[in-house]
């Protein structure tokens, strides 16, 4: 999502405008000034040694005068990790130091451990949304107990298991807080309640790994567990190799937890070679590819060609799966109303078709609605020593420039463990299909290849058949009123290790009479042909 | 104010290599604009205001490395990450429901949504001048219709008439653009 940040022109603008009044804008005593800089070290984790304002300016002049004499000042600072209770208590930023060197070992993991399956309670908010079989045993084969807790404005956070290896970084939370859960169970929503806990925090998007933002938020699952606390896990994909004999890692939840404004701040050292261990890499690197040719991209005839060659960034499995990251640059347009259109150049990772040298089939995925271009990669054979990437490409077979072609299946089919192919060297097998207590659920079990997983294949043609809950709507411009009908929430979660979708449509007020009335389904099928002139061939290596 | 000031690259710089002395300097140089805006979003608590200010500090210092690579303006974004920052802390506050009514800060609140940002953004580098000058300094910078008929040499009233016909353009063209994402969208996913 582009911000207001993007618009050079006006940005400059704006920071003339500043520059010009930083003299005369607003007022600030030296009090004000020295207590907003503590409270900004105190969040960084830093130890404010200087209290003024004026001796710290001084030192920065001192230090640029210095280096311009000797040249770059080459010079590491260590930020000081401290704990909460001895320096930050009594400010509002609470922060956990985990234990000294934390090893990936064999650990059970009580979000797994303690919760019942989906399948006998059909809740999400009572189970685990998926089975995570393949993923749940290589967390449990490679993770570390902390066990932190932090706590602020009654809501508590609780650390419990981390585990990273070269593709990802999972973390397991216990969140409790009476006065919060309920007031969230009392929200006046139509939505089911498992869907209220969604985005309450805490969220730890931004974590960070040696000081830098190299973890992509992905996966998360969540349920109450018997006390009514809820259990949260989070799963990250790496986008370079965590690197040194210590790994730091920093959590940090500067907005809310459960709705509740505050802090929860955690930091824990991996032992590196611990972290390591067992990982392979493929070597980076520029391929070239031909362009990509859009005939008629804007619905006027206008052609659009685009760079796509391949910038492997990163590519790298470990004990709990894999990841690959290319690189995928933004490409402003206008299109033939005069209105700004993007397109991207270079190759998307989910446009390869990924087959290992014993022939074993790799298929990628991340979770809906998550911006970044790495995925998560299924491993591939022990054995293995390379991987084949082809790319595919998109033939255009509409005549308004569209991509695809819409298909029907049935619920029958469906029921009975259908194939959907969405493209012709792949799709999913559905598995699963269940129609209860007015939710319509199933597995999307990758075959061949289909450009990762996504929620939104099935399309239920629901259209006159099923009870929708209205809602009056008031139009801010002119007063006037209308009546929006919502029929249903649509969400999925992914077990990364096998590339399975778990999809459910959670219907606000049909019947499970009404929706076994539902007989067809409607998806996207893509003409696509496999470049298989300009595949390439990377070797896998054991990471030193 | 310094006879010297540091240039951003010099902030940044500073920020990477001595993260205390940079959050010194960077308060220095920009708390007061900084200040300023943030307490114009939350007048009723000023606790919450210094807090969002240092949050700002912090944000400038975890972004150095990616600002000094991308030489993106350090005031201009620092007036918009100390002003949306404070949108979000209103929101909370007002979540909680201890905020008392603030028409003229609620209006913006409101105006500004995520959704709606980059729309805005886009919307304002459109605009000839000297709105497009208004705008800035109301929506970005929060200035009175009095500072900034000062600034700019204009009477308030002229000004207030600018920024109402202004707000009702913007709005307009809002509305229109997110209508047309939204039917992008649907397109583009299959969605009904």
């Amino acid at each position: 999502m582009k911000n207001s940040t993007e618009y050079p022109e006006l940005m400059w603008e704006l920071h003339q405008l500043v520059q010009k009044d930083l003299e005369t804008g607003g007022s600030l005593s030296p009090d004000q000034n020295d207590r907003i800089c503590q409270m900004a070290l105190c969040k960084m984790g830093a130890d404010p040694k200087t209290a003024s304002v004026q001796g710290n300016i001084q030192g920065a002049k001192n230090m640029e005068s210095k280096r311009k004499q000797k040249g770059a000042l080459r010079r590491t600072v260590r930020v000081g990790l401290i704990a909460a209770a001895l320096f930050c208590a009594s400010a509002m930023t609470v922060y956990a130091v985990g234990p000294d060197l934390i090893q990936m070992i064999s650990e059970k993991i009580g979000f797994f451990q303690d919760a019942p399956s989906q399948e006998d309670v059909n809740d999400p908010l009572s189970a685990p949304r998926g089975d995570y079989g393949e993923t749940k045993q290589a967390l449990e084969g490679f993770n570390a107990a902390v066990g932190q807790s932090v706590t602020d404005n009654g809501v508590t956070v609780t650390l419990d298991n981390i585990s990273m290896d070269v593709s990802s970084m999972d973390i397991f939370l216990t969140i409790s807080g009476e006065e919060a859960m309920q007031a969230i169970e009392e929200i006046d929503d139509y939505g089911p309640l498992w869907n209220r806990f969604f985005g309450t925090g805490p969220n730890f998007y931004w974590a960070k790994i040696n000081g830098k933002e190299i973890a992509q938020a992905d996966v998360e699952d969540w349920y109450l567990d018997e006390e009514g606390n809820l259990k949260l896990w989070r799963h990250y994909l790496l986008t370079e190799m965590p690197e040194g004999e210590e790994i730091t890692v920093e959590l940090n939840e500067t907005e809310c937890a459960l709705g509740k404004a505050g802090e929860w701040c955690f930091t824990v050292t991996l032992d590196g070679d611990s972290v390591r261990a067992g990982g392979k890499v493929g070597e980076p690197g520029t391929y070239f590819m031909p362009e990509a040719v859009y005939p008629n991209y804007d619905g006027f005839g206008s052609t659009l060609t685009l760079n796509k060659d391949l910038g492997l960034e990163y590519l790298a499995f470990g004990p709990k799966g894999g990841v690959i990251k290319t690189s995928v640059t933004e490409k402003k347009l206008t299109d033939a109303n005069g209105s700004d259109a993007y397109a991207y150049e270079g190759l998307d990772a989910n446009m390869l078709y990924i087959v290992d040298n014993t022939g074993k089939e790799l298929y990628s995925s991340r979770a809906a609605f998550i911006s970044g271009e790495a995925l998560n990669l299924t491993a591939p054979d022990p054995s293995a020593t390379s991987l084949t990437l082809t790319p595919m490409r998109y033939r255009y077979a509409n005549e308004d420039g569209s991509t695809s072609k819409t298909r029907t299946i049935t619920t029958d089919e469906l029921k009975n463990g259908a194939k959907v192919p969405t493209r012709q060297y792949g799709g999913y097998t559905v598995e699963n299909f269940t129609i209860h207590n007015g939710v319509i659920s199933y597995d999307l079990v990758p075959y061949g290849w289909n450009c990762g997983s996504y929620s939104e294949i099935l399309r239920p043609q629901d259209d006159g058949k099923i009870s929708m809950v209205a809602e009056e709507a008031t139009n801010l411009q002119d007063g006037g009123t209308a009546t929006l009908l919502h029929s249903a929430l649509l969400s999925s979660t992914i077990d990364p290790q096998a590339g399975v979708t778990s999809v459910r449509h959670d219907y606000y007020a049909a019947s499970d009479e009404e929706l076994q009335s539902i007989t067809e389904w409607k998806y996207e099928y893509f003409d696509v042909e496999m470049d298989t002139e300009h595949a390439i061939t990377v070797a896998l290596e054991d990471v030193k | 104010m310094w006879e010297e000031a540091f240039s951003q690259q010099q902030i940044y710089r500073l920020l990477e290599k001595d993260p205390e002395r940079g959050i010194y300097v960077l308060q220095s140089q920009y708390g007061k604009m900084i200040f300023r805006i943030v307490s114009r979003i939350l007048p009723e608590y000023p606790e919450d205001a210094e807090e969002v200010a240092a949050d700002v500090l912090v944000a400038t210092w975890q972004q150095a490395s990616l600002l000094s690579q991308s030489h993106k303006p350090l005031g201009a974004w620092l007036t918009v990450t100390a002003r949306n920052r404070a949108i979000d802390r209103r929101r909370l506050l007002s979540r909680k429901q201890i905020l008392p009514l603030n028409e003229e800060v609620d209006f913006l609140v409101e105006t500004i949504s995520s959704d709606g940002e980059d729309l805005i953004g886009a919307l304002v580098a459109q605009m000839t001048q000297p709105d497009r000058e208004i705008f800035l300094r109301r929506y970005y910078r929060l200035e009175t219709a009095k500072e900034i008929g000062e600034a700019i040499g204009m009477r308030t009233h002229t000004v207030n008439v600018r920024l109402a016909r202004g707000r009702k353009k913007l709005k307009d063209e809002y509305l229109k653009q997110m209508g047309k994402e939204c039917r992008r969208y649907e397109k583009q996913h299959g969605v009904s």
